[in-house]
């Protein structure tokens, strides 16, 4: 049997409900994306990166630079490992545990890849962020040894001078935030667009 | 751990050394019982009248304080009264309006899970956030099941510092309770941190998924969403769930490194301001300094150990993988984190909000190094209080500061006490069963997962990490915590329900004892101190209390994390 304090408790309850869905469901968001989009209105809606009046992306996210097939091009530097492919509708990481025989193998058989792409010696060092996914599988960025150790091979193939694009990628590295609170890092969208325009440029 | 490391974790421990205490002033301010006479609270022109409206629209009294009963009851009667309406939100978010992505209804079995780990806090999301639940869900349902939990939970840990501390046999009135902290505190801070961190990049919209003409001739799909707004209650309200499946870890939530440490930031820096509120309220702030104390040195432990670990890397990848940090290369290691943040930065985002009950990730735990991924475990285990939970950080560790007083009177032989009053055989029997509700249900679940096929099916990584992937996966649901080690394919019947179940007593079996034990303490007798008094606000009691959490944490989960994390360090 209920007791009459219970329902009234009950009956404020509800009332709570309501109001809570009144206003916290429906109307802090919309005032919260009101002052976003007046305000912040780049980077509420994503930080959208546009060529010739086309949507490209956004600069906060990963793509993929494959041909139909799915190869990696050489013309353009190839972002890190993704587990979900750069499918913005998806997001996440392996999950694969740091004993799994899966990752070790995939790790080793992404850094003899890597090697072999990018022409270096066997056995030669390979940055530990080229050869892990990321956490989102959407990770904009490479590390800078990263970037620097396929720059003669993006260089090559697209009949640019190893020196320029050694140069882009000084260029194209974000510094540690206020000096510490993040990596120094290189944004693979950003630096390929650069590219197509230095290309452009000499054509 | 690096120089890069060293300065993020000083920063962090700044930023929280000046704001908690000021948040800490503003919230006793906002909380203290007042008499017709006394000062008005600090914003009474604006909140007020809000006030007033929502109190019209409930039909209660604010000022008719509850006893210990009545105030349970009212958090059960709200706790089931919103699990059904988001169950039913989630349920049919496919006919409702508001849904780019087409997601359809939940199941029953996953609406169950869902409803109840958003209502309690937990967070646990066995859903894929991008594509199984609509922006009406996310809005509407969850963002109000956050505030609603962050809100209870102050609420909650407000009634038991009456109960210990003050002379009147009622706790306060929940509604009242729960009204101000949304109105006074979690409102207007959720508003501001939101604009940050849109301000940083991450998005607010309503626009659905666009496709972009990729640079190499693909297409993507770039999503959108209200995120920031539901991102900075999931934090600030130590909730932990996303829009997005990657959580923290998703460049359109966590874009630079300012708004990882801000996320850290936002999750332990009012419940730390919730213990100098309490300092306050009692008017013993060197007590609060003690507690405060205890869960700074917690933390900096977990944390400092996991980030330490990633730093350090996998020792079982081939040599040839550079895994040493440098001004070039971040190292450690990548598997699961982000470049912007490396192996310091996730490390110290992820593992510092595993002691409070939001465990929210910037980074993959699963793939997280066995000693980085153990003290993620040891912090969720010590029973979050480091520094825990909105509210539940602070009634938390009072229950294990009482069953400190306990084992201290045993030793010198005098009967304990704690603020004045006498704690005897019935309090203690309630604070025992508090300790131990939590790990009973824990280790059931986890060891009938460990031998039923319904268990052990979901296991994505072989051996003792199996093993871990499932315990971890109960004990963070039960302490609130909703962090994984996702690999555990989840959204099966037996992991929807029995972790359904395993929130549901994680959350509310706590409240009602620290509840039933704060009440059992209203209106006692308070004893003046004498010099024979053990004196609980001092460094020696500081001591005591750590040892206590830690001695209790490791008798009861010591076995379960040599068959799981440790083993796995040791064999791998």
């Amino acid at each position: 049997m209920l007791r009459y304090g219970t329902i009234r408790q009950g009956a404020a309850g509800i009332a709570l409900l309501a109001v809570l869905t009144l206003a916290l469901g429906f109307g802090y968001p919309l005032v919260v994306t009101g002052i976003s989009q007046l305000f912040f209105h780049h980077q509420a809606n994503g930080s959208l990166v546009y060529s010739n009046g086309k949507l490209t992306g956004s600069a906060l996210l990963g793509q993929s630079f494959t041909n139909a097939k799915g190869n990696p091009l050489p013309q353009y530097f190839q972002p890190r490992p993704s587990v979900v492919d750069y499918n913005g509708a998806g997001s996440g990481a392996s999950n694969l545990g740091p004993s799994n025989p899966v990752l070790l193998n995939q790790v080793s058989e992404r850094a003899r890849a890597y090697r072999a792409f990018n022409r270096l010696p066997a056995g030669a060092a390979v940055p530990v962020d080229a050869v892990t996914a990321s956490g989102s599988g959407l990770d904009p960025d490479i590390s800078v040894a990263n970037a620097l150790d396929q720059a003669s091979r993006v260089a090559a193939a697209s009949h640019l001078p190893t020196a320029r694009v050694i140069a882009l990628v000084y260029q194209y590295t974000t510094g540690s935030q206020w000096g510490f609170l993040s990596e120094p890092v290189v944004n693979v969208l950003q630096i390929n667009m650069a590219l197509d325009g230095l290309k452009g440029g000499s054509r | 751990m690096n120089a890069l490391g060293w300065e993020q974790l000083a920063f962090v421990a700044a930023a929280t050394a000046i704001l908690a205490p000021l948040l800490g002033k503003y919230l006793a301010a906002t909380f203290r019982d007042r008499g017709p006479g006394d000062r008005p609270a600090p914003g009474d022109r604006i909140f007020l009248p809000v006030e007033r409206l929502v109190y019209r629209a409930l039909r209660v009294n604010p000022d008719s304080s509850m006893t210990w009963k009545v105030y349970a009851t009212a958090v059960l009667v709200l706790g089931l009264l919103s699990s059904l309406l988001l169950y039913l939100i989630l349920r049919l978010q496919g006919v409702l309006p508001l849904n780019p992505a087409r997601a359809p209804g939940m199941s029953p079995q996953l609406s169950f899970n869902t409803a109840i780990s958003f209502i309690t806090g937990t967070n646990w999301q066995a859903y894929e956030g991008e594509t199984q639940a609509s922006y009406l869900a996310d809005m509407a349902g969850l963002v109000v099941a956050q505030f609603t939990a962050a809100a209870v939970g102050l609420a909650v840990a407000l009634a038991v510092v009456r109960g210990l501390a003050g002379s009147s046999r009622r706790i306060g009135n929940f509604w009242a309770d729960v009204t101000r902290s949304l109105v006074r505190v979690f409102v207007p801070l959720s508003v501001l941190g939101a604009l940050v961190l849109v301000s940083q990049g991450a998005v607010q919209n309503f626009s659905g998924f666009r496709s972009a003409s990729t640079l190499a001739g693909g297409t993507q799909q770039i999503p959108g969403g209200p995120v920031a707004s539901m991102e900075v209650i999931k934090l600030l309200g130590t909730n932990g769930g996303s829009m997005y499946g990657a959580g923290g870890a998703h460049p359109f939530e966590n874009p630079t490194g300012f708004t990882n440490l801000f996320d850290l930031l936002l999750v332990i820096v009012l419940p730390f301001a919730i213990v100098f509120m309490f300092g306050r309220l009692i008017g013993r702030r060197r007590q609060a300094l003690v507690i405060v104390a205890v869960m700074a040195a917690i933390f900096l432990a977990h944390t400092m150990v996991a980030m330490q670990a990633e730093l350090h890397g996998n020792h079982l990848l081939p040599s040839s993988v550079s895994q040493v940090a440098s001004s070039v290369n971040p190292g450690g290691n990548m598997e699961g984190k982000e470049a912007r943040f490396g192996p310091s930065g996730s490390a110290l985002m992820t593992v510092g909000t595993m002691g409070t009950t939001a465990g929210a990730t910037d980074s993959a735990l699963d793939s997280y190094t066995p000693v980085g991924g153990t003290a993620s475990f040891v912090a969720i285990l010590l029973g979050e209080i480091s520094p825990g939970g909105d509210g539940g950080g602070l009634y938390g560790i009072l229950v294990l500061a009482l069953l400190s007083v306990f084992v201290a009177g045993l030793m010198v032989g005098r009967t304990p006490e704690f603020l004045g009053k006498k704690i005897r055989a019935l309090q203690m029997k309630l604070v025992v069963t508090y300790v131990l509700t939590i790990p009973v249900v824990v280790l059931t679940f986890g060891s009938l997962s460990a031998v039923l096929h319904a268990g052990t099916s979901s296991i994505l990584n072989p051996g003792m990490h199996g093993l871990t992937e499932i315990t971890y996966a109960y004990a963070s649901v039960a302490q609130n915590n909703g962090s994984a080690f996702a690999g555990l394919a989840a959204n099966t019947t037996w992991y929807d329900i029995t972790l359904g179940i395993t929130m549901f007593v994680g959350r509310f079996a706590p409240i009602v004892l620290a509840l039933a034990i704060a009440g059992s303490l209203a209106g006692a007798r308070v004893h003046a101190r004498t010099r024979a008094t053990l004196d609980t606000a001092g460094p020696t009691f500081a001591g005591f209390l750590g040892g206590v959490i830690v001695i209790v944490g490791g008798l009861i989960y010591f076995p379960m994390l040599i068959l799981g994390p440790i083993g796995e360090r040791i064999v791998g």
